[in-house]
């Protein structure tokens, strides 16, 4: 008997035992297009603020777009490994509140960590290009070239940065898709509870609300 | 997870005192913090520099804006059996506090690295990954184990840098007989 509870602990550790599914994670159509740029488990990703006005001050611009292409990106070496990322090219539909970087002439790109090397990037890539969004989302983006809430001493230029590249201001509200008809977070981690922004955003339930949301910040 | 209860920990180019570039200040300070966490259950947990194989490598570097405070790997070339699986035995895990979001925090009230609090919450949050728990993800344990699933939550005064009863639990039922 106590060899068997030693065996359903063991299995509850591994397989997290009280978690809540909040997330619907059932994936179709071209909502798999998401799947790669969501934090995987063993990182730890940050909480989105308490509303979306909050989410939109992150920013350096929220945009309604959709998805051109993907391509492989660059990699950050590093003593406990190669950090490799891909590159999502959008077609700005319309820029909601904030301003596309100047100095990027209109060109957005969106970077993601995929994964370490040397597992290939390749398929990644080549799985989003089969499953490119056919509906235009919106996307909460920050230029990698605006730092703010330094540290003092911070060395601006020795930042692992691309300035030609706009990441996720908060994986938690990054990009808002309708999946089946629902607006969700597309790039949230899975089984994680909907709350603040992102509560706020999912409750607008489509892309129209939400970019009539966001159009109102400025 | 551990293929057994004790649990070497190898820090690779970490201050004490930190406060260096391109890294976190008291980053070893908040390892020391974690590692005492995990020793506090049926785990022997300890600092090893000299382990040729340690069970976990422990660091800082700036791996840029992706997204996480911290990240918990097993690499390829790990000397386990488990590679990335879950569920199996990865000697030589990769635990990395992103200096990144220590320098250039832009996430509301902090990013997870920027007071010793913080910083303890996160090492004892990655080295639990490395012992195989996972997130914490039920809306009543979120300021009460450090297995929460964000690094930013709540202020840096609320407690949180352990795994709960309920956590400890499950790892020294695991770890006892290992």
């Amino acid at each position: 008997m106590r060899k068997r509870m030693v065996v359903l602990a063991a299995l509850a550790v591994l397989t997290g035992c009280g978690s809540e599914t909040v997330t619907d994670t059932k994936q179709s159509g071209d909502f798999q297009f998401f799947e790669p740029m969501r934090l995987p488990e063993g990182a730890t990703g940050f909480e989105a603020p308490d509303t979306l006005n909050g989410a939109y001050e992150l920013t350096t611009t929220t945009v309604l777009a959709k998805v051109a292409n993907v391509r492989p990106g660059r990699t950050i070496k590093g003593e406990a490994g190669d950090l490799q990322w891909v590159v999502v090219e959008l077609d700005v539909v319309e820029v909601l509140n904030g301003e596309l970087e100047p100095t990027l002439n209109g060109k957005t790109e969106v970077e993601f960590a995929a994964n370490w090397a040397p597992t290939p990037v390749d398929p990644i890539v080549q799985k989003m290009r089969a499953s490119l969004p056919s509906e235009p989302s919106v996307w909460l983006l920050r230029w990698e070239g605006r730092p703010f809430g330094l540290m003092p001493g911070a060395k601006v230029d020795d930042f692992n940065v691309d300035e030609t590249k706009y990441v996720l201001a908060n994986h938690d509200v990054g990009v808002f898709a309708e999946q089946n008809g629902v607006l969700v977070s597309a790039t949230a981690s899975k089984d994680v509870p909907s709350r603040g922004a992102r509560k706020q955003a999912e409750d607008l339930k489509t892309v129209k609300a939400l970019a009539d949301h966001a159009r109102k910040f400025r | 997870v551990a293929n057994n209860k004790y649990y070497a920990f190898h820090y690779v180019n970490l201050s004490d005192s930190g406060d260096y570039w391109n890294g976190v200040p008291n980053a070893a300070a908040a390892g020391n913090w974690g590692i005492a966490r995990l020793d506090a259950t049926a785990l022997v947990a300890y600092r090893d520099e000299s382990d040729p194989l340690p069970d976990v490598n422990f660091t800082v570097y700036d791996y840029g804006a992706n997204g996480a405070a911290g990240f918990t790997t097993c690499p390829t070339n790990n000397t386990g059996t488990g590679n990335a699986h879950p569920n199996r035995w990865c000697r030589g895990q990769n635990v990395i506090f992103i200096s990144y979001y220590y320098w250039n925090c832009n996430i509301f009230g902090g990013c997870g690295l920027q007071d010793d609090w913080w910083r303890r919450k996160l090492a004892c949050h990655e080295f639990g990954h490395t012992v195989g728990l996972r997130h914490t993800n039920v809306e009543q344990w979120r300021n009460t184990s450090c297995m929460w699933w964000a690094a930013n939550t709540g202020g840096s005064s609320i407690y949180r840098g352990a795994p709960d009863d309920h956590e400890v639990t499950h790892l020294n039922l695991y770890y006892q007989n290992r």
